[in-house]
């Protein structure tokens, strides 16, 4: 009666081993996401940083130009005292509205080096018994049939009569039948043995993949957040490089304009001590202008020391 | 007939066991899958909101540059020219524009950004 049961036995060891199976290319998959998203933070880190760059020397260039435009101010400021004007007090200093500590900037990249670099999991485990088709074969690669032929040189099914009979007589029993409860005995008792194994390997398979997929659930969550962090800083960086150009074009024009209406002015001239003035407070204020707000010069890292245009200055 | 059917009954137990592992293995698989395509999705999404926001950046710093641009050229015709009413007023304008931080409009944007249900205006 246990010959019904067979087809049950192979079908639980397949499918055990295809959950196994299924297991290594799961992790295999997790393994290739989670490469593909390292290397994409990766990126976007190389990125970042180049855009510091850009950012220092913008910055640079920026604070260069205030500093040139604060000596035609002072221009300014000695012209209208000639003149006699009551007038505001100019931004006659060095203008140092904010001090760059890009080194302070928390690239996300040093968050990268703690997330998981290898993620493992399940590996094929050698499976399914199979030593009743290890029989099987070996008497029918070795075997001789009752003839004195070598069964390999039968085919067919006289081959497959001739192995039957060979390991019937094998086992002290007589002809073909005896072959075949042999196999079929060896088949189950093997097979009993190896459906708790190849379940036992199939749950362990599910386990060690659950594990390697979480790790690569939380490294994934945490290249994403690191991204994000990077990218938003990133466009921060841009936008407001963006406004230090503008705010630098602003300057290198007004402090044209002053120069050439100073150049021209005379000092016993009310509308040239006026013209000089309009232009000295368009160049302050060009000057002063914001170009980083509180909370971007926060999330950079970045110390404002003066107020800005626009902050009730 | 319980002593003959007992392992059998054991035996379809544990090939229940089995298949019920199996529909667990394709419930994992398609997790794993799923990650992977929500990770896709994660990166998709970054990609889109770098564009806008660079979009944004452009079409913003691009009409502020335009627009500063025209009135320093007519600054520069007032000052040549002396006229001094005209460079007040321009010198008003200039400072009008220059006093309006578009960061802070970059950060109300970025804000509405992750709000569902903002609508770009055109």
């Amino acid at each position: 009666m246990p010959i019904p049961l067979i087809p049950i036995v192979i079908g639980a060891a397949v499918i055990s081993g295809g959950v196994t199976v299924s297991q290594v290319i799961r992790t295999k998959k997790g393994q290739k996401t989670y490469k593909a998203a390292y290397a994409n933070a990766q990126e976007t880190e190389k990125r970042l940083k180049s855009t510091a760059e850009d950012f220092k020397k913008q910055a640079g260039t920026y604070g260069y130009t205030k500093a040139q435009a604060s000596t035609t101010l002072k221009e300014a400021a000695d012209f209208l005292e000639k003149a006699r004007v009551k007038h505001r007090d100019f931004y006659v200093g060095t203008p140092q509205d904010f001090q760059l500590r890009l080194e302070q900037i928390q690239f996300q990249a040093e968050a990268l080096q703690t997330i998981l670099r290898t993620v493992s999991g399940p590996t094929v485990a050698a499976g399914a018994a199979t030593a009743p088709a290890g029989i099987y074969t070996a008497v029918g690669l070795f075997g001789v049939a009752s003839t004195g032929t070598p069964i390999a040189n039968l085919s067919g099914a006289a081959a497959n009569s001739a192995i039957l009979a060979a390991i019937g007589r094998a086992v002290g029993g007589a002809g073909m039948s005896a072959g075949a409860s042999t196999l079929s005995a060896v088949s189950i008792g093997l097979n009993v043995i190896s459906l708790p194994i190849s379940i036992g390997a199939a749950v362990w398979s599910i386990k060690k993949g659950n594990e390697a997929a979480a790790k690569v659930a939380a490294a994934l969550k945490e290249i994403g957040a690191a991204e994000t962090k990077m990218e938003r800083q990133g466009s921060i960086m841009r936008a407001v490089m963006r406004r230090m150009s503008e705010a630098e074009r602003a300057i290198i024009s007004a402090q044209g304009l002053l120069s050439k209406q100073l150049a021209q002015s005379d000092p016993e001239d009310l509308r040239h001590a006026h013209a000089v003035y309009e232009l000295a407070d368009l160049l302050g204020q060009a000057m002063d202008a914001e170009v980083i707000t509180a909370s971007q010069a926060a999330e950079l890292g970045i110390k404002i020391n003066a107020p800005a245009l626009g902050e009730g200055s | 007939m319980v002593g003959r059917g007992a392992p059998l009954l054991t035996l379809l137990n544990l090939g229940n066991a089995v298949i019920e592992l199996g529909n667990t293995a394709i419930q994992t698989y398609r997790e794993t899958k799923e990650l992977e395509v929500r990770y896709q999705a994660f990166r998709d999404a970054l990609q889109y909101h770098r564009d806008l926001v660079e979009s944004y950046l452009d079409d913003i710093f691009e009409e502020r540059r335009f627009t500063l641009e025209s009135f320093f050229k007519e600054l520069h015709l007032a000052v040549e020219n002396q006229d001094y009413q005209a460079l007040t007023i321009l010198v008003g304008g200039i400072l009008a524009v220059l006093e309006q931080n578009p960061l802070h409009d970059f950060e109300k944007f970025k804000a509405a950004l992750k709000d569902p249900e903002f609508i770009i205006e055109l």
